[in-house]
C-alpha cells in the first residue's frame, strides 16, 4: 500500500496528527476508494488488537488469574474470560432482565469465578511469577511456584495445605492438585476425602488424613502418612486395584528415581507443619506492624506529604492528620474498626452517609495519592476515596468505577482538545475475588512525565497519557463519600459511598515513582 | 440436542456475532471506549427488535444494518472534533465496504493471533506492552532504554509487518 499514507495513518492513530494533516487525510479518504479499502482493513486490524485487550466487550468479568503461565500463554487468557463473559452474557439475556441498560448491570445477575482455592496464609513467601498471590485471596487453577517461606493453601473441599519453598504445585480443582516438586503436608477432613496430589511418581488419594510428600526434580519421592489412611498408585491415571498401596498413619514409602518403591523409616519433623505457619505468621504480622509504625513515625516530617491519615487514635470523632500539617478530618456516621493488622484502627464506611468531611488547601502541580482499603462489596456503581465536594477546574475526584477499575478524574477546562472524558482509569481491579482483602491502591498525577499511573500492591496496572495539563486542587473534599449538596436547588446527591473499610491514606504533592510505590508497599504491608 | 427455541436461537446468534458487531462499529468511529458505548446501544436496539428478525433469516447482515444506524447517529450527536478523521460523510462512503470485510473479521482475529505468534520475542514484547499494555511511547522508550523515534521506528516495522502477515493468512484462511 501507499507508504505516505499507511505513515500518516498510523501517527494518526497515535494522535500525533495537526488539524490540517487530519483534513488532508480525511479529503484523501472521501477521493479514493483504494484508500478507503486499505483504511478499512487497518481499522479492522485496530479492532482486532482492542478486543485481545483482556475484557475488552465485557469489562464485568477478570481475566482468570493463571500466576506462574508463561507470558505467550497469558496474553491470551483473556480468551477464556471471554469466552465465559459472553456465557454469562448469554444466560442473562435469557433469564430477560433489562441487563443491557447500562453497562454496569450487564454481568451483575451471574458472576462466574473459577477459583478453587483460598491463600490463607503466607510467610516470607517468595513466589515465582508476575502475580504474587495475596493473602485471603482466591486462587485459580494454574501454577503455583513458591521459591520461599511457607505457604497455606486451603481448598474448597475443605482439604489444606502447608507448602514449603520450593515449591511446584499446580491446582487442578477443588480436590485434585499436582505436586511437581517440593515439600508439603496436607490434612484432609473426613468430608473432602478423595482429595488427590499427583506427583510424576505416584498418585495419592486421600482417605481422610494427615499426611506430606516429597517430590525432589532429581525424581526421587516420599511420602509420609501421620494420621489416618491414603492410597497410592502409579501415576498412570488407573488406579488399578493391582497396583494400590495402602498406607496406615505412620507408614511411608520412599520412591527412587526408577519409580520403584521401598516402605520408609517413619518420620514428622522434616515436614512443613501447620502450628509452624501460624507461629510464624504471628512472628511475622507482629515485625511488620512494628515496621509500618515507624514508617509511619518518619512521615511526620515528610514535606512531600499533604496529609497524612494513619487512622491511628482511633476513637472519637477526629481523624488525625499524622503529617506535618494539621489537616485533622471529622468523622460522619462512620465507626471505628479494626485494620490491616487486629491493633491497628480503620475506619468502617457501610452506610450512604458515611464519609470523613476534610479541607486540605493548596494547588499541586503533581499528586500522588495512596490508600490501603479493605472493599467490602462490589456496588455496581462508583465507591468513592476521596472526592472533592465540588467538579470545578482542577479538582480531583478519586475513586472506583462501577467496573472496579481505579479512577482518577481531573476536571479540565471545557475545550481542552481531544478530551473524551476527564479520567484516568485503570482495568478493572476489584472483581469478586478482592472483596474483603486488603489492599494498597495509589495513583500518581506526574506532570513531568505527561501520564497519570495506578498502582496496585506496589505494581504498576496502567499509564495513561495526560489529555491535557492542569494544575490540581482539593479543598473540600470527603474521604469514602461524596460531597454534601452545595446548591440548594440540587440537593439529592449521587450515591458514591465506599462499601469497606478504609486504614490509612496519603496524599503526596510530588509524582512518586515505581519504585518508590513498591517500596512504600513493602514497608506498610500486613 | 433438543431444538432452539426462537429466543435461544437469537441469543445465540446475537453473542455469536459480538466480536463482528464490535469490528464494524470500530472501523467506522476508531476509540475503544465509544465503539463499546455505540455497540451497547446497538445491542439493545437489537434485542428490542428481536421479534422483527426473521428466523432462519441471516443475523449479521440485519445487525450490522443496524449497527450502521447506530454508529451514523452517534457521529451525528458528537461534538464536532477537529481532530478526529471520521465524519458522518466518511461514514457513509466507508460503511458498505467495512459491511463486506467485517464479516470476515474472526478470520482476522484468528490471522492477528498466528503473526503476533511469529514475531520475535522482542518485537512482540514491545506489541503488548503498546497495544495490549496501553503504554505510551514515552513510557515505553524508557523502559526499553531506547529514544522516542527508535520505538516509534520499530512499532511502525512490526506493524506494517504484522497488517502483510494478516492479508496473508487470511488469503490462505480463505482458500
Amino acid at each position: 500500500m501507499n507508504e505516505e499514507f499507511f505513515e500518516m495513518l498510523e501517527r494518526y492513530r497515535d494522535g500525533e496528527l495537526s488539524e490540517e494533516e487530519v483534513t488532508r487525510l480525511r479529503d484523501a479518504l472521501k477521493n479514493d476508494s483504494a484508500l478507503r479499502q486499505d483504511f478499512i482493513f487497518g481499522q479492522m486490524i485496530e479492532a482486532a488488537c482492542e478486543l485481545e485487550v483482556p475484557g475488552a466487550i465485557e469489562p464485568q468479568i477478570e481475566a482468570p488469574i493463571l500466576f506462574t503461565k508463561p507470558t505467550s500463554r497469558k496474553r491470551f487468557a483473556w480468551h477464556w474470560a471471554a469466552a465465559a463473559a459472553l456465557v454469562v452474557f448469554a444466560i442473562g439475556l435469557g433469564s430477560g432482565h433489562g441487563l443491557f441498560s447500562g453497562s454496569a448491570g450487564m454481568a451483575a445477575e451471574e458472576q462466574e469465578d473459577d477459583g478453587v482455592a483460598v491463600l490463607s496464609e503466607s510467610v516470607d513467601a517468595i513466589w515465582d511469577g508476575e502475580l504474587d498471590p495475596e493473602v485471603g485471596g482466591i486462587l485459580s487453577p494454574g501454577n503455583l511456584k513458591l521459591k520461599s517461606g511457607l505457604a497455606q493453601i486451603e481448598f474448597y473441599s475443605g482439604a489444606r495445605l502447608v507448602l514449603e519453598g520450593p515449591v511446584e504445585l499446580e491446582l487442578v480443582s477443588p480436590s485434585r492438585a499436582i505436586c511437581r516438586s517440593g515439600k508439603l503436608r496436607a490434612q484432609v477432613p473426613p468430608h473432602a476425602r478423595g482429595f488427590t496430589v499427583l506427583s510424576p511418581q505416584f498418585e495419592l488419594v486421600d482417605l481422610g488424613t494427615e499426611f506430606g510428600i516429597e517430590v525432589n526434580k532429581s525424581g526421587e519421592a516420599k511420602v509420609q502418612v501421620f494420621d489416618g489412611e491414603v492410597e497410592v498408585y502409579p501415576p498412570n491415571g488407573k488406579r488399578s486395584p493391582d497396583e494400590l498401596k495402602r498406607l496406615l498413619k505412620g507408614a511411608g514409602l520412599n520412591f527412587d528415581t526408577e519409580g520403584n518403591s521401598a516402605e520408609a523409616e517413619p518420620e514428622g519433623g522434616s515436614f512443613p507443619s501447620f502450628d509452624d505457619v501460624k507461629t510464624k505468621t504471628r512472628a511475622a504480622k507482629k515485625v511488620r506492624f512494628e515496621n509500618w509504625k515507624s514508617w509511619n513515625e518518619s512521615l511526620r516530617v515528610d514535606s512531600r506529604v499533604v496529609a497524612h491519615y494513619d487512622f491511628e487514635n482511633s476513637s472519637g470523632s477526629q481523624l488525625f492528620d499524622a503529617g506535618p500539617s494539621d489537616a485533622n478530618g471529622s468523622i460522619v456516621g462512620s465507626e471505628w474498626t479494626k485494620g490491616r493488622w487486629p491493633e491497628k484502627g480503620a475506619l468502617e464506611f457501610k452506610r450512604p452517609g458515611d464519609r470523613v468531611r476534610l479541607d486540605i488547601p493548596g494547588e499541586f502541580e503533581n499528586l500522588t495519592l495512596t490508600a490501603w482499603i479493605r472493599m467490602d462489596a462490589q456496588t455496581g456503581r462508583y465507591q468513592s476515596l476521596l472526592l472533592t465536594d465540588r467538579y470545578e477546574i482542577g479538582h480531583v475526584h478519586w475513586q472506583f468505577s462501577g467496573k472496579g477499575g481505579l479512577r482518577f478524574g481531573v476536571r479540565l477546562p471545557s475545550g481542552a482538545k481531544k478530551v473524551h472524558g476527564s479520567g484516568y482509569e485503570s482495568p478493572v481491579l476489584f472483581s469478586p475475588r478482592r472483596i474483603g482483602t486488603w489492599n494498597f491502591v495509589g495513583s500518581v498525577y506526574d506532570s513531568g512525565a505527561g501520564e497519570v499511573r495506578h498502582y496496585l500492591n506496589g505494581r504498576e496496572v496502567s499509564a495513561e497519557k495526560m489529555k491535557a495539563r492542569q494544575s490540581l486542587q482539593i479543598g473540600s473534599a470527603e474521604i469514602g463519600n461524596w460531597g454534601m449538596p452545595l446548591r440548594p436547588q440540587t440537593n439529592s446527591r449521587s450515591i458514591r459511598n465506599f462499601v469497606g473499610r478504609i486504614d490509612e491514606m496519603t496524599i503526596w504533592n510530588v509524582a512518586l515513582k515505581d519504585g518508590k510505590i513498591r517500596d512504600i508497599y513493602r514497608q506498610t504491608r500486613p | 440436542m433438543p431444538p432452539q427455541s426462537p429466543a435461544e436461537s437469537f441469543v445465540q446468534s446475537l453473542t455469536e456475532s459480538q466480536n463482528r458487531i464490535y469490528g464494524y462499529i470500530y472501523s467506522l468511529i476508531g476509540d475503544h471506549h465509544r465503539t463499546s458505548d455505540v455497540l451497547q446501544e446497538c445491542n439493545l436496539v437489537l434485542w428490542r427488535k428481536a421479534s422483527e428478525f426473521r428466523e432462519g433469516a441471516d443475523f449479521i447482515p440485519w445487525a450490522f444494518a443496524i449497527a450502521r444506524f447506530q454508529v451514523m447517529a452517534h457521529l451525528r450527536d458528537k461534538k464536532r472534533d477537529r481532530l478526529d478523521l471520521m465524519d458522518p460523510e466518511l461514514a457513509e462512503l466507508l460503511a458498505d465496504e467495512v459491511e463486506g470485510q467485517a464479516t470476515q473479521f474472526e478470520d482476522l482475529r484468528i490471522a492477528l493471533r498466528g503473526c503476533i505468534g511469529k514475531l520475535p520475542e522482542h518485537s512482540r514484547e514491545l506489541v503488548d506492552l503498546r497495544y495490549f499494555g496501553k503504554m505510551s511511547i514515552q513510557k515505553l522508550a524508557g523502559k526499553t532504554e531506547k529514544g522516542i523515534s527508535a520505538v516509534k521506528v520499530a512499532l511502525m516495522r512490526i506493524r506494517r509487518g504484522l497488517r502483510t502477515c494478516i492479508e496473508t493468512e487470511m488469503k490462505q484462511l480463505n482458500s
